[in-house]
């Protein structure tokens, strides 16, 4: 399975050089898009000393976790974002009539070119500032990638909830129901202790972004003693396990050719 | 201007369509606004801290800007920046990526009329739905933000009405490199991330470094959204209204002229076969 996952990958990366402006015109925006992410926090610093404790760099090192989950998952499983348009045109009855887990089809599905670069933004931040906190030792860097594959699986998990919502509701396959998610999610990237009670629950626990940056970010720098590694694992893989339920009960609400 | 409102009366039923999901998209962003509340109130609440006012928050600043100028700035900020959505931002786009483009190329109206009453289609609806949450937002949470004066409505009407056109010239300059790209979402993500960033969507360009403040001027983007808003509510501005007005005149003429030359280019080498 992994061999036909990868050379699907494969050709997908040859199909869109075909087309080189657009290639580095998505390499770019993925770059740019996390470059201006990164500004906000700065400007935020330039304002203010600290976060609840929390430096810059620190900041810096949940959005390199956050950048790297983002970024795998655009290459990896891009298919995710593709799946309202399948529903939407019907193309979703090829996904049903081949003779393979119709998951493993849909994260097989294409590929975002921008998680190349955004995903390169995050791997060329991350040892920066791991240093820069005082991590960059054999510990921290076995836990960091320990932290990103989990955070990838959590990310993915939380891509494909949001975009199975497609099966319920009609939308001309352009819900924003998956974006406005995502977006959620993207408050987790400043530490959750700030946020009232029940904004913690939600990114703690709805859309457990938390798990991806903030928590691993917090066992690094020492908050969280290491035994807390096994909670973002924990996390992930139930995710991942709704998200599959989910996903497999709203194919059973899909109508043939289309909605 | 009876085609301008034909078209635009089609793509206002062209929204409407999928009602549950229409609503749905409307209402969506509405959480993002919670969210900015709570980030901001929390920024704020760690500045009353630090500062040592905790006993009477509401003194706290940020780059000069007060809670209330803040949570003032917050909604009228969403308002302007939903007021077109990713789906009707990338029509365009799209519609050159798949070739069905030709049908525009053909029909009876300039090409830049039918992209802009497209547009305002999509404004229509969603800016009845912010000036609502607005209108709402300010009567029900008044006390705890700046109130705009009736004379600075007045300025930010034009000002406003600018901003949008320009915002859509924007999109249609940029939809239109799609011609070249044969791919509409790396230059969708850099116009809105190069928008959501100078334009002040994310963060006020009041709070930038000078250096930054001053690079972010010399763009089309903080004229969409920042100056509008800093006009409504008394903010700092970059120079006099008659100033600010003159400059989104500029902005426009420069990217009509932008739109003349890519789609002269586009349509010299226009070959009608799908992206």
């Amino acid at each position: 399975m992994l061999k036909i996952f990868l050379k699907l990958k494969e050709q997908y990366i040859k199909t869109e050089m075909e087309y080189p402006a657009n290639f580095w015109m998505m390499l770019l925006a993925g770059v740019l898009t996390r470059i201006l992410g990164m500004a906000a926090p700065f400007i935020i610093y330039s304002n203010l000393s600290d976060i609840a404790g929390w430096k810059r760099d620190e900041i810096y090192l949940i959005l390199s976790f956050l950048f790297i989950a983002e970024g795998l998952c655009s290459v990896l499983f891009q298919g995710i974002w593709e799946m309202p348009g399948m529903v939407f045109d019907g193309k979703f009855d090829c996904i049903l009539s081949r003779p393979v887990s119709p998951l493993f089809q849909v994260l097989s599905y294409g590929m975002g070119l921008q998680g190349i670069s955004v995903f390169l933004t995050g791997a060329v931040c991350l040892p920066v500032f791991l240093k820069r906190v005082g991590a960059l030792h054999a510990a921290g860097v076995i836990l960091s990638l320990f932290f990103v594959l989990c955070g990838t699986l959590l990310c993915m998990s939380v891509y494909l909830l949001g975009n199975s919502v497609v099966f319920w509701f009609d939308a001309g396959g352009r819900t924003t129901i998956p974006y406005t998610i995502t977006n959620i999610g993207q408050y987790a990237k400043y530490p959750v202790e700030i946020y009232p009670r029940a904004m913690q629950i939600v990114l703690l626990f709805l859309v457990p972004y938390a798990f991806i940056g903030v928590i691993p970010a917090e066992i690094l720098r020492g908050t969280f003693s290491r035994t807390w590694c096994l909670v973002p694992a924990g996390v992930s893989v139930c995710f991942f396990l709704l998200a599959r339920a989910v996903f497999y009960r709203g194919i059973r609400r899909y109508e043939s050719v289309g909605m | 201007m009876k085609i301008f409102l034909k078209l635009t009366s089609l793509s206002v039923q062209g929204q409407l369509y999928y009602r549950t999901s229409f609503l749905i998209n409307l209402l969506t962003p509405v959480i993002l606004l919670c969210g900015q509340y709570l980030l901001w109130d929390a920024l704020y609440a760690q500045q009353s801290y630090a500062q040592q006012s905790y006993v009477q928050q509401g003194a706290a600043d940020i780059g000069g800007m007060s809670r209330a100028d803040m949570f003032a700035y917050i909604l009228v900020a969403f308002a302007v920046s939903n007021l077109v959505g990713w789906s009707g931002e990338n029509t365009l786009a799209k519609e050159i990526k798949s070739g069905r483009i030709v049908a525009r190329c053909t029909r009876p109206a300039a090409f830049l009329i039918q992209t802009l009453s497209e547009l305002t289609g999509t404004v229509l609806i969603q800016g009845v739905v912010n000036l609502a949450i607005v209108v709402v937002g300010f009567g029900c949470f008044g006390r705890y933000m700046k109130l705009p004066s009736l004379q600075a409505a007045f300025l930010f009407l034009p000002c406003m009405f600018l901003a949008v056109l320009l915002r859509m010239m924007v999109i249609d300059v940029f939809s239109l490199f799609c011609f070249f790209t044969t791919g509409y979402l790396g230059i969708a993500w850099t116009r809105t991330a190069l928008f959501e960033f100078f334009s002040g969507a994310m963060i006020p360009v009041a709070l930038f470094p000078d250096y930054l403040k001053t690079i972010t001027y010399f763009t089309p983007f903080p004229y969409m959204l920042q100056v509008p808003i800093a006009v409504l509510l008394g903010q700092e501005l970059p120079g006099s209204p008659a100033f600010i007005l003159v400059m989104q005149f500029i902005w426009l003429i420069l990217f009509w002229m932008l739109h003349c030359a890519v789609y002269g280019l586009a349509r010299r080498n226009m070959t009608i076969a799908g992206g």
